[in-house]
Order: structure tokens, then sequence, then C-alpha cells
């Protein structure tokens, strides 16, 4: 855990200016440094600590709320009362910067890595990891899906030099442990698979979409195939994309990859990456 | 400014605000109600939600309520979340877009609440220049709604209806009354309540919000109400509301509950209370005027 922030003990103008004023709230609020605002409020010293009590609980259960919103499995696996106590930890080191609070929260997996209460679960930062994937891919802007016939009016030789623009609710993650096994089962209620499931370390390629039916899905893939994708989602021109997919994928089945991904919507539009801008699609041209 | 008063003229009755947990049994049952209200922040991104609010959209004048653009920030609006909330406007085309008196943005951190501002001329300025950008950005008036609070600064000067009326005067945007408010700070701060409403000028105000709330007994014995939505509206602030109807006259009202959400059912039989009040001072207007 980190240390927190030394308290400097600021005085007060009788005639604050508003920044100086929402400086000391803040202060108040986020670190519980009520002290100052004595100066500064218009009651008695215990009204003043308990009125702001009232804005810091409210900011923290509103808070805890979005988090139970974004992390619901990460809540089963450890219990309400554990769940608010890691968030209470959390907010220490973490603060949402804006009102749109589906964006708070990425840091959670990270924070959970080096939590010591939750160090004998293994798996917790990855399911987590997991659910932040889940929660982007549910709240992402909607887009139409690109439309293949779109792609059948280039020439063969264009191919090569297609650049895909990803759905921006395909999200690739990478977790060290059977995360998504667990967070099915979790979700499903499965107590018996949910029993059965070892917590052994091995890398897991995951894929996350938002589904037509406006649910997620959440699938497991081979290594080539995932970084294959991911190439394509950063960028890359399909065929230097498709190196990744030939260390592991027999040629023939390489149509069959693209033409799966293309119809499940993975991308939302395309472009051409021209050889002469690019030295590296030149010498796949050749 | 192209101001949004064809759709404040023909919004009329008591609507709800529209949570989560109602979506899918509102678009289902399409219930009699003549609009809804939603929470801006909760429909920024895509998905479901947005989904559901459209297809309610389809079907009902919907109103955007702000909690986050933090009007009184002294460090100015946040574009990204401004440029948000146009997007969502755009695609909504709400009948009406609304915010609160209060920050709630400091230092690039948000703290989820509506925190009160001191009565300045400092934070006057402030908000006013906020509001103003607001309106320009999203091409349309916006209503100003009255805060609850359970603190005072020791340099305020001016009244809190003072400055809000001073708010709606030099930007031209509405106010909300919100009739729990009021009664909430009034209580809180030893106001009149009769005052604060004999300051607003009706015909800034175009919209009313009406909730419930609770009483906690703080260490000392000092009773605060607090704000919490998650009640049934007081008999109290019923009261009030009706003093409020005679007030402002018959201001599209609606009805805001965010804890512990009741059944749709019983959210539609608050709003139901709320229209019959509005009715009968309506019938009793009309019989001045005919007699």
């Amino acid at each position: 855990m980190q240390p927190r922030c030394c308290r400097v003990t600021v005085q007060m103008s009788s005639n604050p200016s508003l920044l100086e004023v929402q400086r000391a709230l803040h202060r108040a609020i986020v670190d519980g440094d009520k002290e100052v605002l004595q100066a500064i409020l218009a009651s008695d010293s215990m009204a003043i600590f308990n009125a702001i009590d009232i804005y810091r609980n409210t900011i923290r259960y509103t808070l805890v709320r979005a988090m139970r919103l974004s992390y619901p499995v990460v809540q089963k696996l450890v219990g309400e009362e554990f769940f608010e106590d890691t968030i209470e930890h959390f907010l220490r080191q973490h603060w949402p910067h804006s009102a749109c609070l589906d964006d708070f929260g990425s840091e959670f997996a990270q924070f959970l890595e080096s939590f010591e209460p939750a160090s004998g679960l293994t798996y917790l930062a990855d399911v987590a990891r997991l659910e932040w994937a889940v929660h982007r891919a549910l709240h992402a802007p909607q887009v139409p899906v690109l439309q293949l016939q779109r792609l059948t009016q280039l020439a063969a030789d264009q191919c090569a030099f297609v650049c895909f623009a990803a759905n921006p609710s395909l999200h690739l993650t990478i977790v060290d442990t059977p995360a998504d096994v667990i967070w099915r089962a979790v979700l499903e209620q499965d107590e018996r698979a949910l029993a059965s499931i070892e917590v052994t370390r091995a890398p897991r390629y995951l894929l996350v979409q938002r589904s037509q039916d406006g649910g997620a899905e959440v699938s497991c893939m081979a290594e080539g195939e995932w970084r294959f994708l991911r190439a394509l989602s950063l960028g890359d021109v399909l065929e230097q994309a498709l190196e990744e997919l030939r260390k592991s994928a027999p040629a023939s089945d390489l149509d069959r990859v693209l033409a799966h991904h293309l119809a499940a919507g993975r991308f939302c539009d395309f472009s051409l990456k021209t050889p002469d801008t690019d030295s590296a699609a030149l010498r796949i041209l050749s | 400014m192209t101001a949004c008063s064809k759709r404040i003229e023909i919004l009329e009755g008591a609507g709800i605000g529209l949570r989560f947990a109602h979506h899918e049994e509102v678009v289902a049952r399409r219930p009699q109600v003549p609009w809804f209200e939603v929470h801006t922040e909760n429909y920024l991104g895509g998905g479901t939600n947005l989904r559901f609010l459209e297809s309610v959209r389809a079907h009902y004048p919907v109103a955007l309520h702000g909690v986050g653009i933090s009007l009184g920030s002294a460090q100015g609006l946040d574009a990204t979340h401004l440029d948000r909330i146009c997007t969502l406007a755009q695609r909504i085309e709400p009948c009406l877009v609304s915010e609160h008196l209060s920050w709630s943005c400091v230092e690039g951190r948000y703290l989820a609440d509506l925190l009160p501002l001191p009565m300045t001329e400092e934070a006057l300025a402030t908000v006013c220049q906020n509001v103003e950008r607001l309106q320009e950005r999203l091409g349309r008036k916006v209503l100003i709604e009255n805060p609850s609070s359970y603190i005072r600064y020791r340099h305020s000067t001016i009244p809190e209806w003072e400055f809000l009326c001073a708010v709606a005067q030099r930007t031209e945007c509405g106010i909300l009354c919100d009739v729990n408010n009021v009664y909430v700070s009034a209580c809180n701060h030893g106001w009149d309540a009769s005052t604060y409403l004999a300051a607003l000028p009706a015909h800034a105000i175009g919209e009313i919000h009406l909730a419930g709330h609770s009483c906690r007994r703080l260490e000392g014995g000092r009773v605060i109400r607090i704000d919490d939505h998650g009640g049934p509206v007081a008999t109290e602030v019923w009261n009030l509301y009706e003093q409020a109807l005679a007030r402002l006259g018959p201001v599209p009202t609606l009805v805001e509950w965010d804890n512990n959400i009741p059944a749709l059912d019983v959210l539609l039989a608050e709003a139901a209370h709320a229209a019959t009040l509005l009715q009968s001072y309506r019938t009793n207007v009309e019989q001045s005027l005919a007699a």
C-alpha cells in the first residue's frame, strides 16, 4: 500500500476565493482533513464535522455503487463487506476524474495485484481485468459493423494493404489464470463448476465484445488467432497481421478465421495503407 | 440562442425520473405518464442503457437532468464532458435540459455529489460564465435547479434565492424549482420556505421537482434533513408544492426517487398525486376567471 500524502496545515483567510473553498472541501472529503473548514463554514464545529460526513458518505456510497456495477463478479467472490473495504483502500489512490462514472475504476485490476488482504486470491486481479473489459464493451458506442460487400469491391492486389478499424466494443486481454471460467461460473451461479476449477498459472487469450442482444461475448482463443486480431485492431495491415496467424494456424485456415471475425462484426470500417508510404508493406507485396 | 421553448410549452403534467430498475418495464408497459426525465451522466456511453433510452424517447418526451457538469467550478467546465452531453442531447432531442446550482469538480477530480457554493459575487460570476458556456455549446436554454444543502459559508453575502434569480436574469436560463430542496435547505438553515418561493420569478420557472428526504439527528441533538430521494414525498413538501403552484402556476412537475427504488406503480402513484394537484390548481384558476 502506498503511504498517504503528508498533510499540510493551510490557513484560510476570512474571505477565501471560490477556488480556495473548493480545494478545502476537496481535502475534507477526500483526505478527511476537516480542521480547515472551521474557518470558512458558518456553524459550530461539531455540526460542521457531521454535515461534511454526509457529503463524504454520499460520495463514497456513489463510488462504491459505481464499482459494484463494473465489478459484480469480484464482489460476489469476496463478499459485500470485503468489497466495500477494498474500494475504501482503492479510493485512497484513485479518484474519478469525470462525472461519467462508467469511466471510473480502470486501475482496479492493477490495484488488486498489490492489495495484500486479497493476495490469497491469485485469480482476483485477472477477474477484475476481465470485468473491466466486459464493462467497457457493454458501454462502448454503438456503431454499424463493416459491410462485407465493401471488401468485395477491392482489387486483388489491394487486399494485403487493408487496414481495419476495430469495433469500439472489441477488447482483447490476456489473463494468467482461468479468470473467464471463474467469471462464467459465478454469473451462472454454478457452484459445482466453480468448485472444480483448478487455478493454475497459464496465459489465456481472451476476446470480449458486446453481442447483438446487448450482452457480452467472452471467448478464450488460440494465441496466434488472438495476436492476429490484436494486430488488426491496432491498425496493422492485413498481410502483416496474417503473419501472426501463420505462426500457429495452417495456411488453409487463414481465410476461415478472417471470414469468421469479419462476420462477427469485429470491425466497423477499413482503409488502405498505400505501399509507397510503408516500406514494410512493400516488402510483403514483393 | 435557440431555446427549447416549443417543447417547454407543450410539456405539461407530472412525469417521473426514469431509473435503470424500471427500463424494461417502461418499454414493455408504456405506462400513462406524460414525460420522463433521466440523469444525463447515466447515458453518456453506448450499449443497452442508451438503447432503452432511445426506445423510451420514441414514445415519450424525455428531459436530460445533469448531475456532473459542475456549474460552480472555479476552474471552469470540463470540455470533454460538455462535448459528451452535447452528443447525447443531439441524439435524444430532449424536451428540457437542466443542471444544478452546485459544484463537484476541482483539480481534475470529481466529487460525486452536488456540493454547495458560497453565495458570493465571485461565485455568481463564475456560475453565470459556466451557464453561458453550457447554453452556448448546447445551443439552447437550460434550467438551473436550486440545491439542497447541509452547510453554509461564513463569507456568503447573497441569499440563495437572490443568487438563483440573478443567474437566471444574467444568463437568461430558466429555473428548475426543486420544492423538496427548498424545504430541506429551509429546515437545515432556518430559512423561510415561503420567502424562497416568493422571490422566484414565475416566468423563469420551467419545471418543478418533488422527491423524498430523510431526517437524521446529529451529535448534540440537531436534526438535519437529508435530500436522499429514498422515499415518498413528505406531507410538508406536498403542502409547499401547493404553495408553489399558487405562486408559480401549473409548472410541469417531476417526481424523483433514486434510492430504495420502489415498484414503478408506486412512483406512478406519486406522479398521479402531483397531477391531481396540478389539475385542481387549473380548475380553480378557470373557475376564478369564469366568475
